[in-house]
């Protein structure tokens, strides 16, 4: 009978593997240079995950394939190279780009309702819910006395 | 109050759905996102003319004037830049408006093709190769219009090839409010 190395590692090791391979293989291909050091540069790719592509406007720039994007993920690395926080380089992005531009909009007049329509509305169906429950009991109870 | 509960969902559905109605009026571009620059003083920059062709190149210093400024980002690459080229023209044999233009992420020779089939109705054009400029103004494609009044100050701005119709209704009228 052969001996395998248990499958579950071996498939670990195949799929990261794989992953490195793929992802060294896009950069390659997209002319995009990941930084040199790999603390920034994970750094970078959570940044990337926090702001939105505009023109593909459903993706962070971290997946979209977009020349825009790109060019987004290129300012990013070179900003975190500067020494910017990362507050300072959405702040830099809002600046260019506005509100849209950051899946986690800043918090003003024109954003409010985005930031507080969901709570709102649980509060209004809460509300219903209770009212409708309330009105319940309260038909049971009179229905009890004869 | 029984009455209030039973009409307060298609009260709920009507306007929702007036609301969703004039979501999908015509006139409506839903991918715009609208600019933070309106109010404020464009980016600063220093572009050069595009290669081979004779000019000044473009600066932020050339766009506060004695009349309104136009700024058209554009490129021989983009279809819709094409389209938008005769309204471009109008715009600039209007008087007192002055239009120029940045030619975005293009190779000089095309450029130079492009505004020789299609006539160079602009007054001065920057050659933004690399985009950087185009980046700083928040550009997500082009073609783009801004309108910039006399001071320098960007009051206006129209994402997409300006057609017939949007001149007419939208970028004459935002002009003249400026003047």
């Amino acid at each position: 009978m052969q001996r395998q190395p248990g499958p579950k590692s071996l498939r670990l090791i195949l799929s990261s593997t794989l992953a490195v391979l793929v992802f060294l293989c896009m950069s390659a291909a997209l002319g995009e240079t990941p930084l040199q050091n790999s603390q920034a540069e994970a750094r970078a790719q959570n940044l990337f995950h926090e702001i939105r592509c505009v023109v593909c406007q459903h993706e962070s720039i971290a997946t979209s394939n977009a020349d825009m994007a790109a060019d987004m993920r290129r300012f990013v690395r070179h900003k975190i190279e500067d020494g910017q926080t990362d507050r300072q380089i959405k702040q830099e992005l809002h600046t260019r780009f506005g509100d849209f531009v950051l899946f986690q909009p800043p918090f003003h007049k024109g954003t409010f309702l985005l930031w507080t329509l969901p709570f709102l509305a649980f509060l209004v169906a809460g509300t219903a819910v209770w009212l409708y429950f309330r009105q319940m009991r309260k038909t049971a109870t009179e229905r009890e006395r004869p | 109050m029984r009455r209030f509960y039973f009409f307060l969902p298609f009260v709920v559905l009507l306007a929702l759905g007036g609301y969703f109605i004039w979501g999908l009026g015509t006139d409506r571009r839903p991918d715009s996102i609208g600019s933070p620059h309106v109010g404020k003083t464009p980016p600063v920059f220093s572009l050069p003319m595009i290669a081979g062709m004779r000019g000044e190149g473009l600066s932020t210093g050339d766009l506060q004037g004695n009349t309104p400024t136009v700024v058209n980002f554009f490129a021989s690459w983009c279809v819709p830049c094409q389209a938008e080229h005769p309204q471009i023209t109008r715009l600039a044999n209007e008087e007192n408006i002055r239009v120029v233009g940045i030619n975005y992420k293009d190779k000089a020779e095309d450029a130079r093709g492009w505004l020789q089939e299609l006539g160079n109705p602009y007054d001065a054009i920057g050659a933004d190769t690399n985009g950087d400029v185009g980046f700083d103004w928040g550009l997500s494609g082009v073609p783009e219009t801004f309108i910039l009044d006399e001071q320098g100050i960007i009051r206006y701005h129209h994402a997409g090839p300006i057609d017939a119709d949007t001149l007419k209704k939208d970028i004459l009228p935002a002009i003249e409010d400026l003047q």
